[in-house]
């Protein structure tokens, strides 16, 4: 099979521009989705908890951590405290960040 | 060193003679990092004592510690030493529950313990204020404790005492207190000292947890008690940045660290190239694998990973331990390089002999030893009826020593089964061969993830109480996974409500075992009635189902 004709995986796929709001969450709902055997993306709404529910493991939230940083260019440390109860789920690791402005860039 | 078979009065012998000697050097994520003297020490704890003084607790009466901070875990643990009670340390929630359900979760605590004494913190207080029944809790902050001024310790006469508890895992209704005299705790911490060959010039680094035998015996009271220094950090904070382990390791010199197999793995995925490129680890006389099944691939993965940085195959050590024998049984690689076997595995399976084989002729299993009984304890494998099986025969894995549990705490009935003519039978499957003892596993179904124990029945009977979950029909099992070097936690439930409130119900099973076991489950499944399959003693079977499980429904 030739590369370019391989469907891109969501988790790596990087769009080029600024990402809003839902395209970020969505970027999240895949990595969770992707870390938890019994959850699809679809199923995981942007408050449902991530941690204290159980779906997620504390190994998983450095994962989580790294990717956001990673993904989003920017440190978290900067927006909210970085631990299980601040980050539980997709709504509280995105909101102090688009508090701050509209559109975040993706990693290129 | 370990002169007194009183476990305080070598600390209080260092704190006299070296008040300004470091006791331990605690790492903070946030904060820095603390040092704390055995002057120091004794002065933090001796207001502790106060306290303990004030709230009326008695000497040989529980302190149960759940705390946020390391620190004033240590201080409240000393306090209660100096004090003549019996401190016991458990996990305090990692993620916010329900007020309702931790204060239950509380006061079971309490009562397992005999007791109504808590040492904790304030926001812990501010989550349960309400809930707690006044007459069954007294609760002390540690937030207070500096209105104290500090006390002496009071005289401690006999050895056979008891000087701590620590806890088996376990719903917390089920949990046990494994009840070490003070003697059973000096004589581990001298047996293991000589084997480690422990030294002045050597230095501890630990994230381990101090609820767990590991953290509390090898990374807190033998350098306490020896003078040996302690870099010490949390495992909550050394989770979200692995790499602080490796750089108090590098600007400490430290020498000797212990941590379960997962966390080889861990190191060697989530540490970056750059943040590696200026750490010295050449200091390192051995990182002590124990707590879950050693894997030898995981050891090379770690050592290959690491080998630039200083790290060579002679440092990877083994161990056995369990909290029943204050902490360890046998000890590998400290001398001797840790012999590792290739064993023809249709013998082991078939015959219960473990015999070495060639993998061009035969299907092998690779082994790793723990090592060699350290002094003053004594191993032997046994059969099903207690008689004692020859070299390489698998078997159960007995112990006896000088370091064993007094008794489950308040529970008479655990104690006589647990120990027979001074005999512990540990549950664990093994062999001997010239004197090295290689674990293959366990008799019973338990999982143990990163270290920590979990029992399939305490998930099945949280699961079984879940609405939509047909009661009693639930199996819970581990899955090994090489990648993260542990195993992952996979529950099967039958149900026959409608499919579109599955998703639902797997979530309030996530939760469920999340609040009271502290254990993630990776997968779980809702099936329909009867598919789970029984054992021919009629029961659901554990093994029968996680092959069901692996063959029918794992993608590959």
């Amino acid at each position: 099979m030739r590369a370019w004709f391989r469907k891109s995986n969501p988790i790596t796929k990087n769009i080029n521009g600024p990402v809003d709001y839902e395209a970020a969450a969505q970027k999240l709902r895949s990595f969770v989705a992707a870390k938890s055997k019994f959850i699809e993306a679809s199923e995981i709404a942007n408050e449902t908890k991530l941690f204290s529910s159980g779906l997620l493991d504390s190994l998983a939230f450095i994962e989580l951590v790294l990717y956001v940083e990673k993904e989003f260019h920017l440190k978290l440390a900067d927006f909210t405290e970085v631990n299980l109860n601040s980050l539980d789920s997709i709504e509280q690791i995105l909101d102090p960040i688009f508090k701050r402005s509209r559109n975040i860039s993706p990693a290129s | 060193m370990l002169e007194s078979d009183i476990l305080i009065e070598n600390v209080n012998s260092i704190a006299s003679l070296h008040s300004e000697r470091l006791f331990a050097k605690l790492l903070f994520a946030q904060r820095g990092a603390i040092n704390i003297t055995y002057g120091g020490l004794i002065e933090r704890a001796g207001r502790y004592v106060s306290m303990y003084h004030e709230h009326g607790v008695r000497p040989e009466e529980v302190v149960v510690i759940v705390h946020n901070d390391i620190e004033q875990t240590i201080y409240a643990f000393v306090g209660a030493t100096m004090y003549g009670a019996i401190p016991s340390i458990f996990a305090h929630p990692s993620v916010k529950i329900s007020p309702k359900e931790f204060s239950k979760t509380l006061a079971l605590l309490l009562s397992v313990s005999r007791t109504r004494f808590l040492v904790a913190y304030r926001d812990l207080h501010d989550q349960v204020k309400g809930c707690i029944p006044a007459d069954s809790i007294d609760l002390m902050l540690s937030e207070d404790v500096l209105a104290h001024s500090a006390a002496p310790a009071l005289p401690t006469a006999n050895p056979d005492k008891i000087v701590l508890l620590q806890h088996s895992s376990g719903t917390t209704g089920l949990k046990k207190g494994v009840a070490l005299s003070n003697s059973s705790v000096i004589n581990q911490l001298r047996n293991y000292a000589s084997t480690l060959q422990l030294c002045q010039c050597d230095r501890i680094a630990s994230w381990l947890p101090l609820y767990h035998d590991m953290g509390l015996i090898a990374c807190f009271l033998l350098p306490l008690a020896t003078g040996i220094p302690l870099v010490l950090m949390s495992p909550f904070d050394w989770i979200a940045d692995p790499m602080m382990l490796f750089r108090a390791i590098h600007k400490e010199k430290c020498t000797l660290c212990w941590m379960p197999n997962f966390a080889y793995n861990f190191l060697a995925a989530r540490v970056s190239e750059t943040d590696l490129a200026d750490v010295d680890l050449t200091s390192m006389r051995a990182f002590i694998n124990c707590a879950e099944p050693i894997s030898a691939d995981s050891h090379q993965l770690f050592c290959e990973r690491f080998r630039g940085n200083g790290v060579r195959e002679d440092m990877l050590c083994t161990c056995y331990a369990m909290a029943e024998n204050t902490f360890a049984v046998t000890q590998g690689g400290i001398l001797d390089p840790v012999k590792i076997e290739t064993l023809d595995a249709t013998a082991v399976r078939n015959r219960k002999e473990a015999i070495p084989a060639n993998c061009r002729t035969a299907v092998c299993q690779t082994v790793i030893s723990s090592g060699r009984a350290i002094p003053n304890n004594q191993v032997r494998i046994i059969d099903d009826c207690g008689n004692e099986l020859p070299e390489r025969y698998i078997g159960e894995i007995a112990i006896k020593s000088d370091s064993m549990l007094n008794e489950y705490y308040n529970r008479p009935d655990l104690t006589s089964q647990g120990i027979k003519n001074g005999w512990y039978r540990s549950g664990d499957l093994g062999y001997l061969a010239d004197g090295d003892l290689f674990v293959l596993g366990r008799i019973k179904d338990l999982i143990i993830v990163a270290g920590k124990n979990i029992y399939p029945q305490d998930i099945e009977e949280i699961v079984s109480g879940i609405e939509g979950i047909y009661p009693g029909r639930v199996v819970a099992f581990g899955i090994y996974d090489e990648t993260i070097g542990t195993e992952e936690v996979v529950i099967l439930a039958e149900t026959v409500v409608e499919r579109a409130k599955h998703l639902e119900i797997k979530l309030a099973i996530a939760k469920a075992v999340r609040e009271q076991l502290e254990c993630v489950a990776n997968d779980i499944l809702l099936l329909p009635h009867m598919w789970l399959i029984k054992s021919s003693s009629g029961k659901l079977s554990r093994p029968g189902n996680r092959e069901k499980y692996l063959s029918e429904l794992r993608a590959p």
